[in-house]
């Protein structure tokens, strides 16, 4: 299991910002298949900044999709991670 | 857990089944032996017959596990960024640590469910000696061969149907302070590799590896609708308060 902290800042006052819910899931594509790791999100003590336990399953280039709704409105975001076990 | 845990698992699994079917062929004949000489009459009887057959599994079993923990420590002292170590490492973990226990499981606790098992048969055995000498004929075979006590105490005890000396003989035998020590050393050795395995386990296939990537800066940072999200890990994120 390994935590990550996932904090969302204003990019003008680079100032943390909450954001309200946020979702977070990885997913490794393979032929035929598709490995999907769901995460918990918590919040933390510090407003804008989330904590993700993420327990992929093996190695390898994982997509990381990123989805919050709140007081900044909605959004998503997905990006390509290499996790190394 | 992930897939490669569940094949190792399986591989386990296929492992000690087979050991543990030898293991309860080598019971059953010892079983059969002392049935064959008469030498059946008694609880002492019984555990003398399992003792004679689970010892002879000893030796075999453990050369058994020393060979797979020797072709499967290598993999767990990998490197973790070795090209498919992540996948070896979680196969060969959970053999590393069952295999240990399926030792332990063979050579002590097997045996003594034998026993347990058996000890309903000698009742009845004993209870109703002609209706089952009658089975014994159809069961067990002709050319029974003979057991390592059988040959020392020779034919002419054998014969006896009771052979008291036969089992004093046994006993006396399994009492012997050569044959304690060896048991004694060899359930010493099984508890140290054991031991050994579990802490090897425990260091090699712990969870330290991803911490060493552990640095203060974002490994990943994304922009969307104004705003920067910047993944961390919490020991770095967390570092300077």
């Amino acid at each position: 299991m390994n935590d990550v902290v996932i904090e969302f800042r204003d990019t003008a006052s680079g100032e943390l910002v909450d954001v309200g819910t946020v979702k977070f899931d990885l997913d490794m594509n393979m032929l035929g298949m598709v490995m999907h790791d769901g995460s918990t999100i918590q919040r933390t003590d510090t407003l804008g900044r989330y904590r993700a336990k993420v327990e992929p399953e093996m190695g390898g280039d994982w997509m990381a999709a990123l989805q919050f709704e709140g007081p900044r409105g909605k959004g998503q975001v997905s990006f390509s991670v290499n996790v190394k076990l | 857990m992930s897939v490669a845990v569940w094949v190792g698992l399986i591989a386990l699994a296929g492992l000690d089944a087979e050991t543990g079917v030898v293991m309860l062929l080598y019971l059953d004949q010892a079983w059969d032996r002392f049935r064959a000489a008469g030498r059946m009459n008694s609880t002492t009887d019984l555990q003398g017959a399992v003792i004679e057959g689970a010892v002879q599994r000893v030796r075999p079993k453990i050369m058994t596990i020393c060979a797979i923990l020797f072709g499967l420590l290598p993999i767990m002292w990998a490197p973790a960024t070795q090209s498919g170590a992540d996948v070896m490492k979680r196969i060969a973990a959970p053999m590393v640590g069952g295999v240990i226990t399926s030792g332990i499981l063979e050579l002590l606790l097997y045996p003594v469910i034998y026993t347990l098992w058996r000890r309903r048969h000698l009742a009845a055995l004993l209870a109703h000696p002609s209706s089952v000498a009658a089975v014994d004929e159809a069961l067990i075979p002709v050319a029974v061969a003979p057991s390592y006590s059988s040959q020392t105490l020779g034919p002419e005890a054998m014969r006896s149907p009771i052979a008291p000396n036969a089992r004093g003989s046994s006993k006396a035998e399994w009492r012997s302070p050569s044959r304690r020590r060896a048991l004694v050393a060899v359930l010493l050795l099984i508890v140290a590799v054991g031991a050994g395995g579990f802490f090897a386990w425990q260091k090699l296939a712990g969870t330290g590896t991803p911490d060493k990537a552990v640095s203060s800066a974002p490994f990943a940072t994304q922009q969307v609708q104004g705003l920067t999200v910047n993944f961390l890990h919490p020991k770095a994120s967390y570092k300077g308060r």
